[in-house]
């Protein structure tokens, strides 16, 4: 009984947790570029710019161009996310050594830590309910659920 | 439930319990372990290429060896208790295999390029799971579920994750296993360090770079070996993100302490989640672990990477680890770690880093580790100097 109830408690805590993530700092790099923020999310640079795989959080900000702006002064501030990436444009930093510097990119919409990417990158939907389906995702809580239950049943018995 | 349940402990259960649910992991498999003879990994674990839940067995091996034994340590009977699940205080049925495990970390970067320098702090819930397995007669079962404080490929809605779960069949006293479900890719050596250059660049880490699909696994104790055909991450989308091929393994136990292995994958994506194009990924390496002296262990382990994306130059890349592990006293761990990347395509220099950690199980169920590296990576023919410091409470239950 107490795991069905950890399990429930455990999916309200953790549901409603925010991604961790700053949706403010793609604007920030464009604003840091004197360029306007498109309004649809898509055609802003994406999370994977700085973290690594577009996952975000405090602990994937480690892209080649995110220590860039790091060592450049990027750290959990809008405002630095600003001065970083026009410290940046100064100073003509290429992290991919395409030959297009990353402030350009950031305006291209590619990918200034990969060469040869295409424009408008978008990151990947993470989670089981994103892209109309429910799939294989929902398993791992449905098994643990069912040996949970095994339990509680088995507890009964005795 | 709670029978047999001391007031103290009592307390330290329901207060552990409390910790996990507000917050519950990242995979523990511990490599080092060959030192003890430990070169297989399916008598402990029920994942078959180790890592993740343990069995009996292992929970018992755990209890004698993984921590520092204590001179006031009690009796025989009491301390095979308190290795169980959740210090003993719960009693499920053998079949059942529970587990739970939290590791909030605190991370500080130092990141210089050019001359200028800047440092970071943040706080890291990286693990906080709670893992429910089956093992009974051939049947086995495994899922995880918790919750992390990065947005992860092992999500299912928000921050709410599970890194695996998966069914399957065991023949043979565990001799050939398959299973199919979300899995950890089986490829070379199994640590818990995801971000090492070996297993962040051939995306094969037990952090959450699990994928769902079939494997086949075989242990007969000298060789273990596993293959697992990849059907794509269902917890990432659209389709077109999710990689199919395979990945595999085989390892030679040459002596008990001793062993050498391959590894090899190649999937393809029609958007590649780096890159954002049509890309066909090939990772090929060598690993091995030696223990010459029980207190050391090392471990080795060089990948080939190979990158052909659509519009993209063809990169053929070079990871590399070498790491030693010595444990001068039971359950303390000091651990240095140099590893190489080398990108390949239009980056010809090579990113270097160097870690050096301590790692002490302290306790029942509970380590503290404190890592402190340092990476000089190359990029574009200019290097970024990065220092990290992170520091880990580990409880596992």
């Amino acid at each position: 009984m107490i795991w069905l109830e950890a399990l429930a408690f455990l999916a309200m805590v953790a549901a409603p947790l925010p991604a961790a993530a700053k949706p403010t700092f793609p604007c920030a790099l464009l604003d840091g570029l004197n360029q306007a923020c498109p309004a649809q999310v898509s055609l802003q640079p994406p999370c994977s710019d700085c973290h690594l795989g577009g996952k975000t959080g405090g602990a994937t900000p480690f892209t080649a161009f995110a220590w860039g702006m790091r060592a450049r002064g990027m750290s959990g501030s809008v405002e630095s996310v600003k001065t970083a990436i026009a410290q940046m444009k100064i100073d003509g930093v290429d992290s991919d050594g395409d030959g297009t510097p990353d402030w350009q990119e950031i305006i291209d919409g590619t990918d200034p830590n990969e060469p040869g990417t295409a424009s408008n990158i978008q990151d990947p939907q993470l989670g089981c309910a994103v892209g109309g389906r429910r799939a294989a995702g929902g398993i791992g809580a449905a098994l643990a659920l069912a040996a949970l239950a095994l339990v509680r049943r088995g507890r009964r018995r005795r | 439930m709670f029978q047999n349940l001391g007031g103290r402990h009592a307390w330290i259960a329901a207060a552990a319990l409390f910790v996990v649910l507000g917050a519950a992991r990242r995979a523990e498999a511990y490599t080092w372990m060959i030192r003890y003879g430990h070169g297989s990994c399916v008598s402990c674990h029920l994942d078959p290429s180790g890592g993740g839940l343990l069995t009996a067995y292992g929970r018992e091996e755990g209890a004698d060896i993984l921590r520092t034994p204590w001179p006031s340590s009690g009796d025989e009977e009491t301390n095979a208790r308190r290795g169980k699940f959740l210090y003993g205080t719960v009693n499920p049925p053998d079949w059942l295999l529970l587990g739970a495990a939290f590791r909030p970390a605190v991370l500080v970067t130092n990141a210089s390029a050019d001359g200028m320098s800047n440092t970071t702090a943040t706080g890291i819930l990286m693990q906080a799971d709670l893992r429910a397995g089956i093992r009974a007669g051939g049947w086995r079962a495994s899922a995880s579920i918790g919750v992390i404080s990065n947005s992860s490929y092992a999500s299912i809605v928000g921050n709410l994750i599970s890194r695996e779960h998966w069914v399957g069949y065991a023949f043979d006293g565990d001799t050939y296993t398959i299973r199919a479900g979300r899995i950890n890719l089986p490829f070379g050596l199994r640590i818990i360090e995801h971000n090492f250059y070996v297993r962040a660049y051939t995306r094969t880490d037990i952090n959450d770079e699990q994928q769902h699909g079939v494997a086949f696994a075989f242990d007969n104790r000298r060789v273990r070996a596993e293959v697992m055909g990849i059907l794509g991450n269902y917890q990432i989308s659209p389709d077109a993100f999710r990689e199919r091929g395979y990945s595999g393994y085989a390892e030679l136990m040459i002596a008990p302490d001793y062993a050498v292995g391959v590894s090899s994958l190649v999937t393809h994506a029609e958007r590649d989640i780096v890159l954002g194009v049509p890309n066909t990924r090939q990772a090929h390496g060598l690993f091995v672990r030696l223990s010459p002296w029980t207190p050391l262990v090392v471990l080795g382990e060089a990948d080939v990477t190979v990158n052909d994306p659509t519009g993209g130059p063809l990169a053929v890349g070079l990871a590399t680890l070498l790491q030693a592990d010595v444990e001068p006293v039971q359950g303390l761990h000091l651990i240095a770690s140099g590893e190489t990347w080398r990108p390949g395509g239009t980056e010809t220099n090579t990113t270097y880093g160097a870690w050096g950690a301590v790692d002490w199980f302290v306790g029942w169920h509970l380590d503290l580790r404190l890592d402190f590296g340092r990476e000089s990576m190359a990029l574009d023919g200019m290097r970024l100097d990065a220092t990290s410091v992170l520091a880990q409470l580990h409880l596992y239950l």
